[in-house]
């Protein structure tokens, strides 16, 4: 192992990695971090991708002062070759955003629901996704991602999944995930996702449901987290 | 016996009520019977010049209806674009009588088109709000679904509101010689495809509008017994013309039968008010001064000074709504917010 791949891994992301966090301290896992905030936080303003240093804004960089002394580092430059994000593939603020009692997309369509087009939700997913495909793409560049943690799959008894059914939902979730994924995959960088989780349905099982409808608890964290050491540690070994 | 002019007020007198006051000091100047209240439920339509009622209203909190609001994460500044937040339904421009009376006959089950949607390089488009989707629908069945849930709201408003806001914009539009379908823009201008021999030009004259407006606010009235409405005239000009005149010409026309039919209307019914808008840019007293420099779009100091004397004159609580109506002799740089005008597309076509 080379000096470079002695240091622990450095987790950070939206709010899916509190959980995650609270996982890798019960199972002592090399990996240091957590969240730094709700998806709502990852914004083009907070996530500036401009010229100079990569960095955080705003909130996100004030929270990143906080993380980077917990983490032993002082800026994301320090993560090289051992960074973990959980960015732009959890789907449940997408689909979750949309009062499907009222609104209804695709065709046929109900007429007593307010219609959205297709190219209306590919506007809502880019606006969403595009700051952080972004900067996630110049983490890639800066040479610090090895990994990509998935978002938990949806659970039954969100809202959205009573309205549109779980295959509905699930389309709607590889949407939202599309332009991560292949931006991931054009760069060869592995995506995190736990197995044996879902029900045949692909939703999430109860067993791994966390507090709300978009949250895997700490059983699923140690799924995830057990995951990303199987699929990081050769590679982080290597380096 | 005194004779009929003695005992008129200050307002009919253009001594008084226009060359004393100048322009920014004339009052007085509509005819309201009964003034917007906060609680009324007001819907608005028509030409691009309608927006920026619709835009005002709900910027004083008035109960604005919307139908068919934006989805919630859609970016603000997307809105316009996929036709959101520009009139209480997704409709885009309604600048014609005709098209106004169809929508409503569509809505409600009595015209079924026989053109419902267009093909234009693989994407489908609604012929009659080409606009809303710019690069239009993904499938045809996609299209029709919007096309019946759009329609199902425009139902919803028809239903639900107390005032209905309508801005005459135009008399020229396309007509299909199959069913006698007009559209919004020319087929082949904005999508589709024009062919001489399914679609015709038509100007439509003073008792075409009358006609097509009469029974448009017979259908309103029938479902909304209370209903009031309040037209407008819109002062922009026309893009272009098809009639063969000069397109000053042309625009002359077009307003005058507008402006004519607003007038005919208001004098048949008492729950039928007008309000000035067209006279408050267009009027010599301004000088022209409202409009941008293509003389033909409002300037926001133009629409500034038309929304003050709207909310004055025609709303309750009206004096402290409306801002210090701001000069239209001054008119500045700064572009109101992005008013979708459909028809602007025309003047790519210009040599």
């Amino acid at each position: 192992m080379t000096e470079r791949g002695a240091l622990p891994l450095v987790m950070l992301g939206d709010s899916h990695c509190t959980n995650f966090g609270k996982a890798m301290k019960e199972m002592g896992a090399p990996i240091l971090g957590g969240p730094l905030g709700a998806a709502s936080a990852f914004t083009a303003e907070t996530l500036p991708v401009d010229q100079g240093p990569l960095r955080l804004a705003g909130e996100l960089g004030e929270r990143f002062r906080v993380f980077a002394r917990v983490a032993g580092i002082t800026s994301l430059a320090d993560c090289r070759g051992r960074l973990v994000v959980s960015l732009g593939l959890a789907a449940a603020r997408f689909y979750g955003s949309f009062d499907w009692r009222r609104v209804a997309t695709g065709a046929p369509a109900d007429p007593r629901k307010q219609h959205v087009s297709d190219a209306v939700l590919e506007a809502i997913i880019d606006a969403m996704q595009a700051p952080v495909v972004a900067f996630v793409d110049r983490l890639v560049a800066e040479g610090l991602l090895v990994c990509s943690i998935a978002g938990p799959p949806p659970q039954a008894r969100h809202p959205a999944v009573a309205a549109l059914g779980a295959a509905g939902v699930l389309a709607l979730e590889a949407r939202y995930r599309q332009p991560m994924l292949d931006l991931l995959a054009r760069h060869g960088i592995p995506v995190a996702v736990a197995p044996e989780v879902t029900t045949e349905q692909g939703l999430l099982r109860q067993e791994f449901w966390g507090d709300d409808h978009a949250h895997g608890n700490i059983a699923y964290g140690r799924q995830v987290i057990a995951t990303v050491l199987r699929i990081t540690v050769p590679q982080h070994a290597q380096t | 016996m005194p004779h009929p002019y003695e005992n008129l007020p200050s307002r009919a007198f253009w001594r008084s009520a226009v060359a004393a006051t100048g322009p920014d000091g004339m009052r007085e100047i509509s005819s309201c019977r009964a003034k917007l209240r906060a609680e009324q439920v007001i819907a608005t339509a028509g030409s691009c010049f309608a927006q920026h009622i619709a835009r005002r209203l709900q910027q004083r909190g008035f109960n604005y209806l919307d139908v068919e609001p934006a989805p919630s994460r859609l970016p603000a500044s997307l809105h316009h674009s996929f036709g959101y937040g520009l009139f209480s339904a997704r409709y885009g421009n309604v600048y014609t009588s005709a098209q106004l009376l169809q929508l409503l006959l569509r809505a409600t089950g009595k015209f079924v088109p026989t053109e419902r949607v267009w093909e234009t390089g693989g994407r489908w488009f609604d012929p009659f709000r080409p606009s809303i989707e710019p690069n239009g629908f993904a499938s045809e069945a996609e299209a029709l679904a919007s096309q019946d849930s759009h329609l199902g709201a425009v139902r919803r408003m028809m239903k639900q509101m107390d005032m209905f806001i309508f801005t005459l914009g135009l008399t020229e539009t396309w007509r299909s010689r199959e069913d006698g379908a007009v559209y919004p823009v020319c087929p082949g201008v904005a999508a589709g495809r024009f062919d001489p021999e399914r679609h015709e030009f038509v100007n439509l004259d003073y008792e075409a509008v009358l006609r097509d407006m009469a029974r448009a606010m017979a259908i309103l009235r029938r479902i909304r017994p209370s209903l009031r409405v309040l037209l407008t005239v819109s002062p922009v000009p026309l893009t272009a013309t098809a009639s063969g005149d000069h397109v000053l010409s042309a625009t002359t026309y077009s307003k005058s039968v507008l402006r004519a039919v607003a007038g005919r209307l208001t004098a048949l019914h008492d729950w039928v008010d007008y309000f000035p808008s067209y006279e408050l840019v267009t009027a010599p007293v301004f000088g022209g001064r409202a409009y941008e420099a293509n003389m033909r779009q409002v300037a926001s100091t133009g629409v500034d000074f038309v929304m003050g004397t709207f909310l004055r004159e025609f709303c309750e609580g009206g004096e402290a709504l409306a801002a210090p109506p701001p000069s239209p002799r001054s008119v500045v740089a700064a572009k109101d917010d992005d008013t979708v005008c459909d028809e602007a597309a025309l003047e790519f076509y210009a040599k």
